[in-house]
């Protein structure tokens, strides 16, 4: 930071500019000897030495910390999803939950913002700034400026965190339960039930900052380089192009979610419009940003790496270029596609579709250029250590992720994959097998330069390239199955069919998998910190340097690290037609496709976004996703105002107006032999469809399918469809399968049967609860509300304890009868509420009988409207931890009773 | 002949290998999106993005097969 005046700037080869001042102001001083005098009593201790290099240059000390607190980051990171796995495969095999479902949605939360921030984005940074300054031979500068982005950085995700107790008791319930993307209103307070700590809000703005100063601290950086090198642009590296694209990129990103963040708190301190839409829009043009700057990771990683290991250039130059460039100028303004089923004009979703079809071109260019760059490699002349087993790994997982994202960006198909598991193993593909590889790919050539020593097992790091492809690919694929089956993300509960819980159990093994196999390069990186053998670089050049720390990773590499003298012998003419005809390929089939899915994408979001003339005989649907019920209003042929149950007749057209209080939800039908319903319903905003119910009369379960809060999964309304004459039995509608809807709970006579109730507040793990037939006349079925269930955060019990025993010492003190009553009630058709036939009250640890004459028709049982629940964990929610309520139905189902 | 002579020889070229990786990952993709073509919008919905992405695949394979090395 200090320097003379030396007069002009010199034209010399990576010079920087001189300082103004002669010395670094005085508070910068300050803190220089402060810091060297911590550093230089810590470095005596041979553990803080090599693991945080405090013998080396300050960008190597503080790249290190960066790196160790990503790997932090994701350790945490990865407990979160081992916690959010036990207790989802805990429902599946029906054992108890241990977590509360703030708990449980916490864990789910915080692995999203540990993953996406603490430890890939944190590691890009850290990655990318070494790398640059080192590639392009730049001498650091701003030294604070660093150091502060690291502070601020991970000050936010501690902020995000939230609040917890440590007097008078540990309490540590108030963590977000909101998911890593955190739809406006969900969270604020006023607006809606689940509330979240300010301190979340605070985070996001925090980050957004950090990470703002570092793409400034690049961009200076760059200039340095540029005014040295005025008139040699073409002499950028091609993977640099991609590092400055990702520096392009993140102020665009995230200025949006630090403005939509910002709207949100204060919003929260109840100023300022709400629009909950909008807000929306502003965080996705950060989402999709987000996931592009990441993917840069293992676009950067082929760039850099590829060549190195082929011993000769990029294929061509100009695609390369080409590639950055349509990157960083179409990211920014996908945000739409992630919004594709809420109530945007239509244009602007086609619009979005075109410019996110588009988006594949440069990915196109990138794996046709990085592939090419490899022909004419002799397979002697390429090893497969480490670093190249993930790059080919992370080469097959951008196929595997990146092929699939033509499909949500089709509309119409978005429609039968938005908010299933099919998208979340989208994204994991993307997240694990491309960008953490790719990611790895880096880390096992630069780590050593870090380091200063080469890797010292090359076993474990085969082992961990072994582990991590199995378990990343089996976690994929599982995901993969349970979402084409219709299975919703974030899905605490959810049908126990056979297949899905199989699909479930495998899941949490892969993930098991997939953490354990860290461990093998863990334990590599701390052997090699104390035990590798020094890394000496003398007369080395980058790549060759490059190729020696990689060859540390295999037993007995047989390939020489010295460059080779390359001769250009293919024209440049010949290798950039290959490229064009590929990319007017691709450009063709993009065409093509547009054209194709227009029609019925356009038609879907006209639907959506717009009030239709629907068929004369439609039923008419007012819809209220509150959290956690919804509030139906019918007119039409049948007139009623139901909560969480629909009803209509066989083959009926329905006209759904929808919109939601508190937070977004989603209206779905995932119907398998009929057309699937799925939009998204928000706060202040009318979303609307028209579909025709299933021609066979029978019970069709309409979870939502958006994250709303901690009791989402009891948010699932029944959509029961009579005969359009009479009342036929269930026949029909068990042999077609319920239309292929999974969510369909299952049929049982009520004859004989016992409902039972779990820790959720559900029958027999279900909601809706069982469909139960019978004749007409005499039906007895049986309640019973086992005092195992009821656990730390039933909501039948409205009492939040960190006592396990707490919810039950309540039940007991008050004569084990809750305030709330079970019954049968009959679905008065032509107007009013729901008609009781019988009622009783609910006990705890009592079988209870419920027998009553009916006639032909269907009737709901249980506790049929919503029950106020306030989860206040030691009544420590206040103003700064947040607070969490809702109005909660899952103990009900519905009573067929036919002939 | 060395040993790492040997090894050298043995194998087959990293284009292949990352041939393969886009086979797979494709093959991947594909089936993925094929997993709904039970569902009575596929064919307007979702077929002609599964169509072009298959072709696209086919097309980047022959398109690298014949095009000229890296050389």
């Amino acid at each position: 930071m200090s320097g003379k005046d030396t007069g002009p700037v010199q034209e010399e080869v990576a010079e920087a500019p001189v300082a103004v001042f002669e010395k670094p102001p005085a508070v910068i001083q300050f803190f220089d000897r402060t810091e060297e005098a911590i550093r230089s009593r810590l470095a005596k201790l041979t553990i803080f030495q090599r693991v945080f290099q405090l013998d080396r240059d300050w960008m190597t000390r503080i790249t290190m910390l960066m790196v160790i607190a990503s790997v932090f980051w994701g350790i945490v990171g990865a407990v979160d999803i081992f916690g959010w796995r036990t207790q989802v495969t805990a429902f599946a095999l029906g054992q108890a939950l241990h977590l509360s479902n703030q708990e449980i949605y916490s864990s789910l939360t915080l692995h999203g913002i540990r993953m996406l921030f603490g430890f890939a984005q944190q590691l890009e940074m850290a990655l990318f700034g070494i790398i640059f300054v080192t590639a392009f031979g730049l001498t650091p500068r701003h030294k604070w400026a660093y150091y502060i982005v690291v502070f601020l950085f991970n000050l936010s995700l501690v902020l995000m965190e939230g609040p917890f107790y440590l007097y008078p008791q540990f309490n540590d319930n108030y963590f977000p339960a909101l998911g890593w993307y955190f739809y406006s209103p969900l969270g604020i307070r006023g607006l809606s039930e689940y509330v979240a700590s300010p301190l979340w809000y605070l985070g996001w703005i925090l980050l957004s900052v950090a990470v703002i100063i570092w793409a400034g601290w690049m961009i200076v950086h760059f200039a340095d380089w540029y005014r040295s090198h005025r008139g040699q642009v073409r002499r950028i590296p091609p993977f640099a192009l991609f590092v400055l694209a990702s520096v392009f990129l993140i102020p665009l990103s995230y200025a949006t979610v630090l403005t939509s963040s910002t709207w949100d708190l204060v919003n929260y301190f109840g100023f300022g419009p709400v629009n909950p839409l909008v807000n929306q829009v502003l965080f996705w043009f950060f989402g999709h940003g987000l996931v592009y700057i990441l993917f840069l990771i293992p676009i950067t990683a082929f760039y850099f790496l590829v060549p190195i290991f082929a011993k000769r250039p990029i294929y061509s130059y100009r695609a390369a270029f080409a590639a950055a460039v349509i990157f960083a100028i179409l990211t920014p303004i996908l945000s739409l596609h992630h919004l594709y089923l809420t109530p945007v004009p239509p244009w602007a979703a086609w619009l979005t579709m075109a410019l996110t079809f588009l988006i594949i071109i440069p990915s196109a260019i990138t794996f046709f250029t990085i592939w090419m760059t490899t022909k004419g490699v002799k397979k002697g002349d390429w090893q497969w250590n480490a670093v190249t087993l993930f790059l080919l790994l992370s080469f097959a997982g951008t196929m595997a992720g990146g092929l699939t994202g033509p499909d949500n960006n089709t509309l119409s198909f978005d429609i039968d994959l938005h908010n299933t598991l099919f998208i979340v193993s989208h994204f994991h593909a993307i997240a694990l097998l491309s960008i953490a590889a790719g990611g790895f790919a880096v880390i096992y050539a630069a780590f050593p330069l870090l380091a200063g020593r080469l890797w010292y097992s090359p076993r474990l790091a085969q082992a961990h390239f072994v582990s991590t492809a199995i378990g990343w690919s089996g976690l994929v694929f599982f995901m993969d199955l349970l979402g084409s089956d219709g299975i919703l993300r974030r899905s605490l509960i959810f049908p126990l069919t056979t297949a899905v819980v199989t699909d479930q159990v495998w899941l949490t093994v892969f993930v098991i998998v997939s953490i354990s196999a860290q461990l093998f390069f863990a334990a590599n990186a701390v052997l090699t910190l104390f035990k590798g053998e020094l890394l000496t670089v003398q007369g080395l050049s980058l790549d060759e340097i490059v190729r020696k720390m990689a060859q540390s990773t295999h037993p007995k590499p047989s390939v020489p690290i010295s460059d080779e003298k390359f001769e250009r012998r293919m024209p440049r003419v010949r290798r950039e037609r290959a490229e064009r005809i590929w990319i007017t390929v691709v450009v063709v089939l993009i065409l093509s496709v547009l054209v194709a899915t227009t029609p019925l994408s356009l038609s879907d979001s006209t639907a959506i976004s717009a009030p239709a003339d629907p068929p004369a005989g439609s039923e008419f649907l007012d819809l209220v996703d509150h959290q956690y019920y919804w509030e139906v209003h019918e007119s039409g042929p049948i007139v009623g105002a139901f909560s969480d149950v629909i009803v209509v007749h066989a083959g009926q057209w329905v006209a759904v107006n929808a919109t939601a209080q508190g937070a977004t939800g989603g209206f779905y039908l995932p119907f398998r032999n009929l057309p699937v319903a799925d939009i998204q319903v928000i706060p202040d905003a009318m979303s609307y469809w028209v579909f025709q119910a299933p021609p066979i009369p029978g019970v069709y379960a309409a979870p939502d399918s958006e994250y709303n809060g901690p009791w989402f999964g009891q948010d699932v309304a029944a959509m029961v469809v009579l005969p359009a004459t009479g009342m036929a039995t269930l026949a029909a509608y068990q042999a077609n399968g319920g239309e292929g809807d999974i969510y369909n709970p299952v049929v049982l006579s009520a004859s004989g049967t016992t409902l039972t109730a779990d820790q959720e507040g559900l029958f027999d793990n279900s909601v809706p609860g069982p469909t139960l037939t019978a004749a007409p006349g005499p039906v007895t079925f049986h309640y019973l509300v086992p005092t195992s269930s009821i656990g730390i955060d039933n909501y039948l019990v409205n009492v939040t304890t960190t006592n396990p025993n707490g919810q039950l010492n309540y039940v007991a003190s008050h004569n084990y009868t809750l305030p709330y009553r079970l019954g049968i009630y009959a679905i008065n058709t032509t107007g009013g509420d729901l008609l009781p036939v019988t009622t009783q009250p609910l006990r705890v640890g009592s079988l209870l009988n419920e027998t009553a004459t009916l006639a032909a028709g269907v009737y709901v049982y249980g506790l049929v409207t919503p029950v106020d629940y306030v989860y206040n964990p030691a009544g420590e929610s206040t103003w700064m931890t947040g607070s969490d309520q809702g109005q909660i139905m899952g103990l009900w189902g519905i009573l067929w009773v036919s002939a | 002949m060395s040993t790492s002579e040997l090894s050298r020889g043995r194998g087959l070229t990293p284009f292949f290998w990352f041939g393969i990786a886009i086979l797979v990952g494709a093959a991947f993709a594909l089936f993925m999106g094929l997993s709904y073509y039970n569902t009575p919008t596929f064919t307007a919905a979702a077929l002609p993005t599964i169509v072009g992405v298959a072709i696209a695949v086919v097309a980047f394979l022959i398109i690298g097969a014949v095009a000229p090395p890296n050389e």
